[in-house]
């Protein structure tokens, strides 16, 4: 046994130096070849880089699009609004007799139409003439829809017998779908589920990728994550309330020292912005916590009637929301002119997410709720002409401190090499607690966004 | 040029964290020929020892920044080569299953000497040997590691490692005894 042991020793000691300071020369390929592959690593990182600059600028490209997007489609929502208001106010100036001739003439062509064959034909024509008459206008229109809606509702009460209906559409069926009465197992009668074993023969695979297929994947890294992120968004009111309060006027001149009706009117649409950070951590394979701060602007369109005068009696732009809680305020009646709302608020963010998706690409649904502290409201006439109004949160603000608000939305994501991710993340918020002190609630609690996220994975 | 192969390992290895080519190619220098024998011993071919010596020096360079000198660079960069060489050859050995080898006896002969084979017959008696009893017997006999060690390694059983173990031995003194007998040959067919 022993001399076995020292054979075997001997033996192992013999390769073991035969092979101590042994040399052999590569051919100069080797070299070339590593040469060649570390030209190509240096020249990969670099196409890296360039890639991660191309692809932020292009990400930059698609935040700058949206955000002009949306501020086009406020504006022009904003101008189509505008537009609106005045034809309803010139509407409301014009000619009675007019609208009375247009509406006697829509009735006799309505009779018409039920009377004649070729009815059809008639009203179209009728109604383009409408349409193309030059004094046409808005109403003219409204009054139009109306009376074809009439029209509409009379044809439908000609099939008041709900079963000849029923019998007319069961007819068709029968007359042109004969399988109709047939059941699905009558058509197919001898056809049976069998029962299938599937024998799946995995192919063999080497030991090495089995490895790799233990190996977590990349995504697996992002534990915790900063971001900064933008979203833009619009909110609207609840569509031209007005928020008339009568009070004592008691501005100079002394002509206006009556009750007079103060009227604000809200506008329909609203646009609203916010910028932010926050930082996010994974809380199991699929859920996340995120949490943050950010900055929120607000803003919304009125039309007021009336404006508040200060120390030097200069005028300023205000609407009704403030008359409830400054009694001591000093108004003046003017002609209407529209007022910018602006509401400045922090918000501070805490939402679940569950990950649907958590490749390359992600999909993630988020829910939570924010606490919202409100900052300012300031009033500024559109027109210039009076001076701006700005209030910030207390007693004398109209609007609370605190506010309670749910969110959610969905976050699309890409990953950009390890460490970043960019996503778009069209959201919601809902305001489960008023922003206003009063009942009169002038702003949808709903508001629509659609931001934009660029994360920094920090482990 | 020249002034790079005068440098010491550290300087070099400064240099190559630097991504410096002149101090790579000094270092490929200095050590690819040793570096080769050790290829060569697990590979089959001299063409196949060359493609592990190239995957492993680009590794060496891909990571030479956690070099913390701890162990000597030679050391280092052989355990490296030790490493691909069995990356290269682990796919081999799962498709081509390690199993016990029952009939292989330890050969009880007299010992033949190692002294009159120069390294070329001896890597060539090496890469004779299959891919299994080559790998085993290269870790086992030259680089010291014990069955246990090898059978971790290798994710076998350690009942594998020393069956293929004496199959390599058995076949390598077969060889040696038939060189003796027989007179010397070259180049080992691949």
């Amino acid at each position: 046994m022993h001399m076995e042991n020292s054979e075997r020793q001997r033996f192992e000691e013999n390769w073991k130096s035969a092979f101590e300071n042994a040399e052999q020369s590569p051919s100069d390929r080797v070299w070339w070849s590593i040469d060649t592959a570390l030209t190509n690593a240096e020249g990969g990182s670099m196409r890296r880089k360039v890639v991660f600059y191309k692809r932020l600028a292009a990400a930059s490209v698609v935040l700058a699009l949206a955000l002009a997007g949306s501020t086009t489609y406020y504006l022009l929502n904003e101008k189509g609004t505008e537009l609106a208001v005045a034809n309803n106010q010139q509407t409301t100036t014009a000619d009675n007799n007019q609208k009375e001739t247009a509406a006697e003439s829509l009735t006799t062509t309505t009779r018409n139409t039920q009377e004649n064959t070729t009815g059809q034909l008639n009203r179209e024509s009728e109604v383009e003439q409408l349409i193309t008459k030059p004094d046409g206008n808005q109403t003219q229109l409204q009054l139009v829809n109306n009376q074809l809606a009439l029209a509409d509702a009379e044809e439908k009460s000609n099939y008041t017998d709900a079963n000849q209906a029923v019998l007319f559409s069961k007819f068709e069926l029968n007359a042109y779908d004969p399988l109709a009465q047939q059941s699905v197992t009558d058509l197919h009668p001898k056809s049976k589920v069998r029962e299938v074993t599937i024998v799946r023969k995995l192919p063999a695979m080497p030991a090495s990728m089995m490895a790799d297929s233990r190996k977590k994947k990349s995504t697996d890294k992002e534990n915790l994550w900063a971001a900064v992120n933008a979203s833009t968004g619009s909110y609207g009111s609840t569509a031209y309330q007005d928020n008339a309060q009568n009070f004592l006027m008691t501005s100079q001149p002394s002509s206006f020292n009556n009750f007079v009706s103060a009227t604000s009117k809200v506008k329909s649409k609203g646009s609203a912005y916010s910028v932010g950070v926050n930082v996010g951590t994974r809380l199991t394979e699929r859920w996340v916590l995120q949490g943050g701060v950010s900055y929120l602007s607000q803003n919304l369109g009125y039309t007021s009637n009336f404006a508040a005068l200060d120390a030097n009696n200069s005028r300023m732009a205000i609407v009704s929301e403030y008359t409830g809680v400054k009694q001591n305020i000093s108004l003046s009646s003017t002609s209407p002119y529209d007022i910018n709302s602006v509401n400045e608020l922090v918000s501070i963010p805490v939402q679940a997410g569950y990950m649907f998706v958590n490749r390359k690409f992600g999909l993630q649904l988020n829910s939570g709720v924010a606490t919202d502290m409100f900052i300012r409201n300031t009033l500024t006439d559109k027109s210039g002409q009076l001076s701006s109004f700005s209030e910030s949160a207390g007693s004398d603000s109209p609007y609370n401190t605190f506010s309670w608000t749910a969110i959610g939305g969905t976050e699309l994501s890409y990953k950009i090499g390890s460490q970043y991710r960019i996503s778009v993340t069209p959201g919601f918020r809902y305001a489960l607690t008023p922003m206003l002190k009063s009942s009169t609630e002038s702003a949808s609690p709903f508001m629509w966004d659609m931001g934009f996220r660029f994360r920094y994975i920090l482990k | 040029m020249a002034e790079r192969f005068m440098l010491n390992d550290q300087e070099l290895i400064k240099g190559c964290v630097k991504g410096e080519r002149a101090s790579q190619e000094a270092l490929y220098s200095r050590y690819c020929r040793k570096m080769m024998v050790i290829c060569q011993r697990y590979a089959k071919s001299t063409l196949e020892a060359e493609d592990i010596l190239q995957e492993g020096f680009i590794k060496v360079f891909a990571s030479i920044k956690t070099f913390r000198g701890e162990a000597r660079l030679d050391t280092w960069i052989t355990r490296i080569m030790i490493n691909t060489a069995l990356n290269n050859q682990r796919q081999k050995l799962y498709l081509l299953p390690m199993v016990d080898v029952a009939d292989a006896r330890l050969h009880e002969s007299e010992d033949v000497s190692l002294a009159e084979f120069n390294i070329k017959e001896l890597i060539a008696m090496i890469q004779s040997l299959p891919d299994g009893a080559r790998v085993v017997f290269n870790l086992f006999a030259i680089e010291g590691y014990n069955h246990k060690e090898i059978a971790t390694m290798l994710e076998i059983s350690e009942g594998t490692s020393k069956s293929q173990y004496s199959r390599a031995k058995s076949l390598l003194k077969a060889k040696l005894e038939n060189v003796s007998a027989y007179g010397k040959f070259g180049e080992a067919k691949i």
